[in-house]
């Protein structure tokens, strides 16, 4: 008689290297690699999946998106990550020189919360603070912007840049622009030489940061009458990463797109897709509702790899806020009042007095 | 577990050999767990699976599988189940050197592609046909082979090629994913050639209204060949439902009747 095969298997030693800087996700067993601002892994699940392709849609004037990779950067010399940096529009030496360095605990500014705790209104006392996530030690740090890293540490750590392709290069096969070809040629090379591939056994794992700032962008030669090349560099692109221990961030400037349906073709490539609004130069600057923040993040698409449910947020009204030492993605709240407000003025016209608590100037019996 | 989307499928009451059922999958929504639920469907049957991955990798399968109570993996090396993932051809052929280009995915010319892959297909199906009188071809993402480069008038012979598959080979069975997105008139155009021609039309949207916790999206099911007495009765039915993807299982259910509202 055939033993009859079960579908259960002794759980054995887990099959998932540790890398530093990295941590299985919760929900399944997929590695994870911290964006490099706690707030944005806590709205896309955790943390960036190992393989996988993350889209971020800039802002008008692109301040923001550059913010992001630079901290997703930072986030990779924290951990001792290698990492490769693409840009046609930034000089990426540049870019990494002054990348910001990690806040210690040690040397934030004491705090007296102690003494000066603040009261709140009882209804708000049980409800829970905006802020959700934990900050581990080794995964997601918060950076200061006002210092740039150690170029010490910066020395040790593996870096490649691409600036632009080689002239001699000439863009094959199905590709129209030797820009992208020759990118993808690269970052293969990169992976190959750097053995981060998963057959590859090297004798330190180690993971491979990419980071593409500003894709298809009018500096990229980008020529509207041919069809676009972009699909078919991030569908090779995602080909290259789901087989190596990489994770990708690209900033694309959809706003100088006129095709539409180019973006969402991106949106389907890549695994998560993000987009942020930032209020400069917008009306929304100087609306009071939006006075707490800088921008307003939307998700377009969330990763559902290894999994048959994606990562639910808990709210999808998001918006960020930039401070000197934190970054931070929050649930949009309103202000608890805005001025201007013409009820209250109300109040103080005698008519309606008599029911008013506690209206200034009017002296009444009901009131308290 | 998968049965529910079988049963709204209508899987469950009719046989489904000899049958194209087409997932379109729009703008903002995942149509994936369709395909999962279909293959859990097809290792409940007996049959086997012969999976074209063009979007995700096998892994994917594997790892969702594990959570909807089979194993591809261990299917595979039983040789029920046969895969062939794109992501990885795509990746050999970035690395193969000038004089092996001929027909590559990435570099050969678009006939010869097409042709290249029909012919992996053909091969790996008569394989299972051998073993098994079930076999179901899963092409996860058709509109993946348009970011590839390849025309809309390629990919839809391809297609069509496939189809001859069912009448050569009996027992077999086709499933076809399709991404579209408003605008995008390449991916309308395949998607209409795929519909045209499909037997059961699975419609997989995001809520008009945008994103819920509750509701992951709406799916619509149309049956075109009504000529069956089986499923004659299905014109009448209320077909568009709502469905919750939770970690092991997918929950359908009528509109408006999302377990929280009641």
């Amino acid at each position: 008689m055939a033993v009859q095969q079960t579908s259960f298997q002794k759980k054995t030693k887990s099959r998932i290297p540790y890398i530093p800087g990295s941590r299985p996700s919760i929900k399944n067993t997929q590695l994870l690699v911290s964006s490099g601002v706690p707030s944005f892994d806590c709205v896309i699940g955790g943390g960036i999946p190992v393989g996988t392709l993350v889209l971020i849609e800039e802002d008008k004037y692109g301040t923001y998106a550059k913010l992001l990779v630079r901290y997703f950067l930072a986030e990779g010399i924290a951990c001792g990550h290698s990492l490769f940096v693409a840009s046609q529009d930034l000089n990426c030496e540049a870019l990494v020189r002054e990348l910001p360095a990690p806040v210690h605990h040690d040397d934030a500014a004491p705090t007296s919360e102690l003494d000066d705790k603040m009261t709140i209104a009882w209804r708000y006392q049980n409800m829970r603070e905006i802020q959700s996530f934990s900050s581990n030690t080794s995964f997601g740090h918060h950076y200061d912007l006002t210092k740039s890293v150690d170029p010490d540490i910066l020395r040790t750590i593996d870096t490649c840049y691409w600036t632009g392709p080689i002239e001699c290069r000439q863009a094959e096969g199905r590709f129209k622009n030797p820009a992208y070809y020759d990118l993808l040629c690269t970052i293969q090379r990169k992976i190959e030489e750097g053995q981060f591939g998963v057959e590859a056994s090297p004798e330190k794992r180690n993971m491979l940061r990419i980071a593409v700032h500003s894709l298809g962008s009018p500096l990229w030669a980008e020529q509207t009458h041919q069809k676009s090349d972009l699909p078919i560099f991030l569908y090779c692109l995602r080909s290259l990463l789901r087989s190596a221990y990489a994770a990708c961030v690209l900033t694309l400037p959809s706003h100088l797109f006129q095709e539409t349906w180019v973006i969402k073709r991106c949106q389907h490539l890549c695994d998560t897709a993000v987009r942020l609004e930032s209020f400069a130069g917008s009306e929304k600057e100087t609306n009071p509702v939006y006075r707490d923040y800088h921008g307003l993040f939307h998700i377009n698409k969330l990763s559902a790899i290894n999994t048959l449910m994606p990562h639910v947020p808990e709210s999808f009204d998001l918006a960020f806020r930039l401070r000197r030492k934190k970054f931070s993605i929050e649930k949009l709240h309103l202000p608890p009042e805005l001025q201007g407000t013409t009820q209250r003025e109300q109040d103080e016209l005698p008519s309606v007095a008599g029911v008013s608590c506690g209206g200034a100037g009017t002296r009444n019996l009901l009131d308290f | 577990m998968a049965t529910s989307v079988c049963s709204a499928l209508g899987i469950d009451q009719e046989n489904s050999v000899g049958k194209l059922i087409a997932v379109e999958e729009h703008h903002s929504s995942n149509g994936n767990f369709v395909l999962n639920c279909l293959i859990a469907e097809q290792v409940h049957k007996e049959g086997s699976v012969c999976l074209v991955a063009l979007h995700n990798s096998f892994g994917h399968y594997h790892n969702v599988g594990t959570k909807l109570g089979y194993n591809l993996h261990q299917l595979q090396e039983k040789g029920c189940v046969e895969s062939i993932e794109v992501l990885k051809l795509l990746n050999e052929s970035l690395n193969a050197e000038h004089e092996n280009r001929v027909g590559n995915v990435l570099f050969g010319d678009e006939e010869n592609t097409m042709r290249n892959l029909f012919h992996l297909i053909k091969g790996k199906t008569e394989k299972l046909l051998q073993k098994r009188k079930l076999v179901s071809l899963v092409i996860d993402d058709l509109s993946n082979l348009l970011s590839l480069g390849i025309s809309v008038k390629e990919v839809l012979s391809f297609l069509q090629y496939c189809r001859t598959l069912l009448e050569s080979q009996p027992g077999l069975s086709l499933v076809v994913l399709t991404h579209i997105a408003e605008g995008d008139d390449e991916q309308q155009l395949l998607n209409a050639g795929l519909c045209h021609v499909a037997d059961v039309i699975v419609t997989v949207c995001g809520l008009k209204t945008g994103q819920s916790s509750d509701v992951s999206g709406s799916m619509k099911v149309t049956h075109r060949r009504l000529d069956q007495p089986m499923i004659a009765h299905e014109w009448n039915k209320q077909n568009l439902y709502h469905f919750k993807l939770l970690d092991r299982q997918v929950k359908v259910f009528a509109p408006g009747t999302a377990t929280c509202l009641i």
